[in-house]
């Protein structure tokens, strides 16, 4: 699943650490999640949404229509 | 979410993730031990070091999402080379079975003693080490797969 998180972060100024930090998760699982090897579970992906103040659906893109927005 | 003073750092979830490499190394240092012979000291650290990344791995509650899911999956596939064992011991043992049913309708006496008592299962280490090292293989394929 493509998302924003990279691009988020960055914007932040914050290394993957310090998104780790704020999310009570590891660098190795922000990573995983910024390179879409593995998709957060619910509740961390609403922590995600929390976190940026940004609805879910504009951080993560599911791509069931080919990556276009219906 | 309410603060909680307890909760694990980002390093302190980071350090499992090493605690596995560690587990992994140790198990292949184990394995190799199947064929040379190993210092009984160099042994004890190994086992141990297996010991605590599979405890950390599988009973660890501090674990973030990621690492469960790793874990997860790791699991299933060393369940499912238990399986494979159990078959290869199963297609064993039918030839024994086999071998009884093939001298009893030949009207001979059965000379082979087929029972399996505790010791045949329950006495092979090599069973032990090829699970933890399929779990360990099975982790570290999954977290750095593209």
């Amino acid at each position: 699943m493509k998302n924003q998180l990279k691009v988020l972060r960055a914007m932040r100024n914050w290394s993957q650490a310090d998104l780790g930090e704020h999310l009570d998760v590891s660098r190795q699982a922000v990573n995983a999640i910024e390179t879409g090897k593995y998709d957060p579970s619910l509740p961390l992906a609403f922590k995600i949404s929390r976190l940026f103040d940004l609805p879910i659906e504009q951080i993560f893109d599911d791509e069931f229509d080919g990556g276009k927005h219906v | 979410m309410a603060y909680d003073p307890t909760a694990p750092t980002e390093s302190e979830r980071s350090v499992a993730y090493y605690i596995v490499g560690v587990g992994a190394a140790a198990n292949a240092v184990l394995l190799s031990a199947q064929l040379v012979p190993l210092p009984s000291w160099i042994a004890f650290g190994c086992i141990l070091a297996v010991a605590a990344s599979l405890l950390v791995a599988i009973l660890s509650s501090r674990n973030d999402d990621y690492f469960r899911h790793i874990s997860f999956v790791a699991s299933r596939f060393a369940m499912g080379v238990i399986a494979i064992w159990f078959c290869l011991e199963a297609i064993i043992h039918a030839g024994n079975g086999a071998e009884l049913f093939g001298v009893l309708t030949a009207g001979g006496q059965s000379g082979g003693n087929s029972t399996v008592g505790p010791k045949d299962w329950f006495a092979s280490e090599t069973l032990a080490v090829t699970v933890a090292m399929a779990f360990h293989i099975r982790f570290f394929f999954e977290r750095y797969r593209r």
